[in-house]
């Protein structure tokens, strides 16, 4: 049973807005400890406010203002450091074994269509684009379907995991973006030649086998996505959500 | 240094996840708060744990996969339990004898005869 009254809960709650925490799983980590330190406190039979209470707690367990704020961006930077740090080992491990023809295989596929159904460039340019966004559309269903984006808002705070999530999945999409605009001003760069003519063509230049390459190179990523999504994303969200609301 | 005012931080801080890792290997479960309590009821006092030092060596430890986290409903707020993985257990040995070692050599080194209270 909880030796703390509900209102000093409450007023706990309440003066943890004025620290930025901006992240739900951080919050929660903060509230809760916060709540348990002073119930301690109330166990032991102090009977200071809890406004003392609460400022000693935060100036010597939390380190005060400052420290707690820095939690949000240490936290946020260990967690995408780990999604982007396996994200990239699954990708790679596509151009072993016999991975590789997850890329192989996608790539013909498209070189002989395009022979024998005149598949157009402009096709293809829309196939990457479609493979760029297809893992943001997927997390997005695979999320809202799993009630991943709803159960963890705390106060109104988005989650630390789902952010980061939605971030893996948009470096695709920029990649792709970045690769197509850039591609035109460092072909001119080299070439000397004007590079406004190939903007206007919209990445056709690049040509039927140079952009298999690259849908089949975007194949394999939105798969690596796909998976990060399936493993670690799936086991840092079910960490997240508390037991009594997890939809089993 | 975030981590206690009574003894040198920078001495402890190379322990920290030792610390922690023992800490786990002795207890089912522990959340974040308790951890710190024990810590300071083991040492008497002597090391505080701030959340500031606490958290991000518990974060560290769960990315590398030391560490796995349950979640649950307490008084209606939500609190986060660190319990050992299976890789964490393994970890815990290697690291509580490489520490044992490591203070054998460092009482050789500076000659310092252990005070019995």
């Amino acid at each position: 049973m909880s030796a703390l009254p509900t209102w000093e809960a409450q007023w706990i709650a309440q003066h943890l807005k004025i620290y930025t925490i901006k992240y739900a799983e951080v919050y929660n980590e903060v509230y809760d400890h916060m709540v348990s330190a002073v119930e301690e406190k109330r166990r032991q039979g102090d009977t200071r406010d809890v406004l003392v209470l609460f400022q000693e707690t935060m100036d010597t367990d939390l380190g005060g203002y400052q420290r707690v704020e820095r939690l949000d961006e240490k936290r946020k930077k260990m967690v995408l450091r780990l999604m982007v740090r396996n994200l990239n080992m699954e990708f790679f491990s596509h151009f072993r074994s016999m991975k590789a023809l997850w890329l192989v295989i996608p790539i013909l596929f498209m070189v002989i269509s395009s022979w024998i159904f005149s598949l157009d460039t402009k096709n293809l340019i829309i196939l990457i684009y479609g493979i760029a966004f297809s893992p943001f559309v997927y997390f997005l269903i695979y999320g809202m379907r799993n009630r991943y984006f709803r159960t963890i808002r705390t106060k109104r705070k988005p989650s630390l995991v789902n952010q980061s999530m939605f971030q893996v999945c948009g470096l695709i999409m920029m990649l792709v973006n970045g690769v197509f605009a850039s591609l035109p001003t460092l072909y001119s760069m080299f070439t000397g030649q004007d590079w406004v003519h190939l903007v206007h063509q919209g990445a056709t230049y690049l040509g039927i086998s140079t952009l298999a390459i690259v849908a089949g190179l975007g194949l394999i990523y939105a798969k690596s996505v796909l998976t990060l999504i399936h493993t670690d994303y799936g086991k840092m969200i079910r960490e997240v959500i508390p037991s009594d609301k997890m939809i089993r | 240094m975030y981590i206690c005012f009574m003894s040198s931080g920078k001495l402890i801080k190379g322990t920290l996840q030792t610390i922690i890792l023992r800490l786990l290997e002795e207890n089912e479960k522990l959340y974040g708060y308790e951890i710190s309590q024990k810590v300071k009821e083991l040492s008497g006092g002597e090391f505080i744990l701030t959340e500031g030092a606490l958290y991000p060596a518990l974060h560290k430890l769960e990315a590398d996969g030391f560490v796995e986290t349950t979640t649950d409903t307490v008084d209606g707020r939500i609190r986060k339990y660190y319990a050992l993985s299976q890789e964490g257990e393994v970890e815990a040995k290697e690291k509580l004898s490489e520490a044992a070692v490591f203070i054998e050599k460092l009482q050789q080194v500076l000659n310092l005869k252990p005070t019995t209270s």
